[in-house]
């Protein structure tokens, strides 16, 4: 994946197949989700869930034609490469057109969470939002186009 | 160190006071495996002392000097003025002393409220407001329940 990342040095810019990424550190990211999840006057989940899905939709259809990967396993496959390439955890993906499963084992934003908070704060919501909106983009750059899948059901673990 | 000995003397009232409603609480001991901490009330004022010992220090050796402190001090103590603070100012300093980023509570208090951050900390707000405030620090805190109630 490595070999993938572009470097524009006269503009400070690095890219993934096309898509520019940054590298940021697990307290840089929970405190931008958590200004943007606080407002109760904002759907701050779905503006996060649908910006993953944006951004992550560009850069697997990106990958997909760098890499020259047509079969459905083949791309699912890359999409949990590059999830875990960009530091974003470990997520296996099982999916058919009609819909599938996504196991999270693990999360930058859930494991970084209990690292920072997990001691002084409970929490029972979601936080992975990003990762909701991964799925999406992966199953949308496989099988269709940008919008067509979405979160049916989410579970957590103990 | 005081506030937070203060919230726990006051908790520790409250939980008394649903055994035993007439009695008033005036100390606390509380600790690790390694110091004990003994919190003591002023009879009838706000003011406490905070002891810390090693968990191994018999209490009953050192009772007499306690008793001797309190006695000793309640002279010296300043007079009581009048810093009752509103239910907002309240459940603000009770945010910044339990909130995981106390550098930003009021930044997100006003986020969360979409209560302009000077107004918060003024503490005049209508009920509806003060509500909103309520469930934002609840939220903040990751509690269902806080130790500050709302006024009926």
């Amino acid at each position: 994946m490595l070999e993938h990342l572009r470097l524009d040095r006269e503009r400070k810019l690095i890219s993934l197949f096309g898509e520019p990424v940054i590298f940021h550190c697990h307290h840089y990211n929970l405190f931008l989700q958590q200004t943007i999840e606080d407002p109760d006057w904002i759907d701050g989940v779905s503006i996060l869930r649908k910006a993953a899905q944006e951004i992550f939709y560009s850069l697997l259809q990106g990958a997909f034609k760098t890499l020259g990967v047509q079969q459905a396993a083949e791309r699912l496959a890359v999409a949990s490469q590059v999830f875990s390439f960009l530091g974003l955890g470990r997520l296996e993906l099982q999916a058919s057109p009609s819909g599938g499963e996504a196991q999270l084992t693990h999360s930058h934003y859930a494991e970084g969470w209990l690292s920072k908070y997990g001691d002084q704060l409970n929490r029972t919501r979601p936080i992975d939002h990003l990762a909701v909106g991964y799925v999406a983009a992966a199953l949308d750059a496989t099988f269709a186009e940008l919008g067509s899948y979405s979160l049916l059901r989410a579970q957590g673990v103990q | 160190m005081g506030t937070y000995a203060s919230d726990l003397l006051q908790a520790n009232n409250r939980l008394c006071q649903t055994v035993s409603p007439e009695e008033e609480t005036d100390y606390l001991t509380t600790g690790s495996s390694h110091v004990r901490v003994i919190l003591k009330s002023f009879p009838k004022s706000p003011y406490f002392v905070l002891f810390l010992t090693r968990s191994i220090t018999d209490l009953k050796a050192i009772s007499e000097r306690i008793k001797a402190i309190l006695i000793d001090g309640k002279p010296l103590l300043p007079p009581v003025q009048d810093g009752t603070l509103s239910t907002a100012q309240a459940l603000i300093s009770y945010a910044k002393r339990y909130a995981p980023d106390p550098n930003f509570v009021m930044l997100r208090l006003s986020l969360k409220t979409g209560i302009d951050r000077i107004r918060l900390e003024k503490g005049t707000l209508n009920p509806q407001e003060l509500r909103i405030l309520h469930k934002a620090v609840s939220e903040v805190l990751g509690v269902e329940r806080l130790p500050i109630a709302l006024p009926s």
